[in-house]
């Protein structure tokens, strides 16, 4: 369990870290999500005891990480942004260091081993980090993370360097763990927390902005939902129809992607589903719905409306934001 | 603290860092060896001490500018501070792995004694005295040249510093003897690093000296530990 209450971080007039709360049970994975530089990483190094708090406390299970900080990090297991590794040691040597290092009272070799299993290090394990690729030592770094069986997991950006088969395999990994522990994650990648989290904390400016399920938060967002269908027939019969179903907001034409038929995007009245009489109104037309998905408000939507649309700073921070998204 | 002293001890020896500390130390005392006390005959090892001090005070940085810099640099320190141990074992762990590299270069050197005292002449106790005074004073630099790495993360800021710090020493040492005024007396003998030794290397022993040197590590460790600490406050 990790609960954080009013965490806040100031770097000189910088407010890294706004006054974040929240709560974490154990067997939850909870995905902490906002563009560069919204104090993810900050939040993450507060919890963990590698920066103090300007104000506010995180605890640990029940122990408060300024009180009682060698308690409270036994039980936390962390990857930070870069991950730390020794470059003259092999992942073997690391991680053996790791394990003194936490004083872990396990069985060394079955627990070591077990962790290099986990993550598909076990070839690489007589190597030197230096000579590995990014995608392994990250994998590493998750690897030293484990090392101890930490209740709690707080992991940065733990897919960043991984190739898709890597990603998924880590994600899967992390899903595991994840049912016994408390998990904290970290990403600015959407599709990765609608893959691994149940509940996604949108951050920004140091802030939480959102604070919902994965699914939940996209109602919340903007209250309408957005289809995207694949109707036979022809256009200029078929869009005009779609047009006079009550609660149809807009119907936009995407095209023709499959002969004899068109792609719609449809988009709803708030808290109207439109599903069934638009399966009513084509049956009558005569033609057939071949492909339907949910294109509603989707994590992109959420997160460029809660960072950008709706948590707009001092003057100017708009234009800010701008700026940095162009540089990236 | 085990685990650190053992990783760092560990490093010393996967990089040339420490075989090239003990291979320079030990030919420095040989070397010297050789020219003064074999081809000078002489059981003397106050000569043999004194460029052991002046060695020691130019290739501490070798040790040390690594320490925590590195730890700074490749962002390691987030493993070191976040783990359950207190800042001040991680100091001290990497304080005494860098004794121990030095502990076993004055042991690679002790021949020279076997040596002079199968020849004759030679005093026991002020060997003794010696070596343990020579190891008491590169503890004292070696905390200096510590503190001074977990202030920067560049390695090379780190020796560099280090080093103009351990020669600025010296040359105050040096200043403050030729001025005999009462103020650079009272100065001088705090900042006396290395006259002191001269005592020693005489074959006086004086226990506040040691406790000088043991005072002074103490205290640049505390520092460290200090600045770990603000490290976390930034």
């Amino acid at each position: 369990m990790i609960e954080v209450r009013d965490l806040v971080k100031h770097y000189g007039n910088k407010h890294a870290v706004n006054g974040i709360s929240f709560r974490i049970e154990k067997g939850e994975i909870v995905g902490f999500l906002g563009p560069n530089g919204a104090g993810k990483s900050t939040t993450m190094n507060m919890i963990t005891g590698y920066l103090s708090a300007t104000s506010g406390t995180a605890l640990i299970g029940d122990v408060d990480i300024l009180e009682d900080p060698i308690a409270a990090k036994k039980n936390i297991g962390y990857l930070p942004e870069q991950p730390p590794l020794y470059m003259d040691m092999t992942v073997r040597e690391f991680l053996n260091f790791v394990f003194d290092l936490k004083k872990v009272q396990l069985p060394r070799k079955a627990h070591l081993d077990e962790i290099c299993e986990l993550v598909g290090i076990t070839h690489v394990a007589d190597r030197l980090i230096r000579n590995l690729s990014k995608g392994y030592k990250q994998r590493v770094g998750l690897a030293q993370a484990l090392v101890g069986d930490p209740e709690v997991l707080i992991l940065d950006e733990p897919t960043v360097g991984l190739d898709p088969i890597q990603i998924i395999e880590i994600r899967n990994v992390i899903k595991n763990l994840g049912r016994e522990r408390t998990v904290i994650l970290s990403t600015h990648i959407l599709p990765e927390v609608q893959a691994i989290c149940e509940r996604v904390l949108v951050i920004n400016n140091g802030k939480i902005v959102a604070d919902g399920r994965a699914a939940d938060l996209g109602a919340r967002v903007d209250g309408v939902r957005r289809l995207n269908v694949r109707i036979t027939g022809d256009v200029k019969v078929v869009a005009p129809a779609l047009r006079t179903i009550d609660g149809m907001k807009n119907v936009e034409i995407l095209g023709e992607k499959e002969s004899g038929s068109c792609d719609y995007q449809l988009t709803s009245a708030p808290g109207i589903d439109i599903r069934q009489p638009l399966f009513r109104k084509l049956e009558q037309l005569g033609s057939a719905i071949l492909e339907m998905r949910d294109a509603g408000a989707s994590l992109e939507d959420i997160f460029v409306k809660l960072t950008v649309e709706e948590d707009v700073p001092a003057k100017g921070g708009k234009r800010a934001r701008k700026n940095k998204e162009d540089k990236q | 603290m085990k685990a650190i002293f053992k990783r760092e001890f560990a490093s010393f020896f996967r990089s040339p860092v420490g075989y090239v500390f003990i291979a320079i130390t030990i030919l420095v005392f040989y070397g010297v060896f050789y020219l003064v006390n074999i081809s000078g005959e002489t059981a003397d090892m106050s000569t043999l001490f004194l460029f052991a001090q002046m060695l020691i005070a130019l290739i501490i940085p070798l040790l040390t500018m690594n320490l925590i810099s590195n730890e700074y640099n490749k962002k390691t320190d987030q493993l070191l501070l976040t783990a359950p141990v207190s800042v001040m074992s991680i100091v001290l762990g990497k304080f005494f792995a860098a004794l121990a590299v030095i502990a076993l270069a004055l042991c690679g050197t002790l021949l020279i004694p076997v040596v002079l005292a199968s020849v004759g002449g030679f005093v026991f106790w002020t060997t003794l005295g010696n070596y343990l005074s020579t190891f008491f004073f590169a503890a004292a630099f070696l905390a200096i040249g510590i503190f001074i790495s977990s202030m920067t993360e560049s390695n090379f800021i780190s020796g560099i510093l280090s080093w103009a710090v351990f020669i600025g020493l010296l040359v105050v040492d040096i200043a403050v003897g030729s001025y005999d005024t009462p103020f650079t007396v009272a100065v001088g003998k705090w900042l006396a690093f290395y006259s002191r030794f001269d005592n020693v290397r005489l074959g006086i022993f004086n226990f506040s000296d040691f406790l000088f040197y043991i005072s002074i590590a103490a205290i640049f460790l505390f520092l460290t530990g200090r600045m770990l600490e603000k490290k976390r406050y930034a």
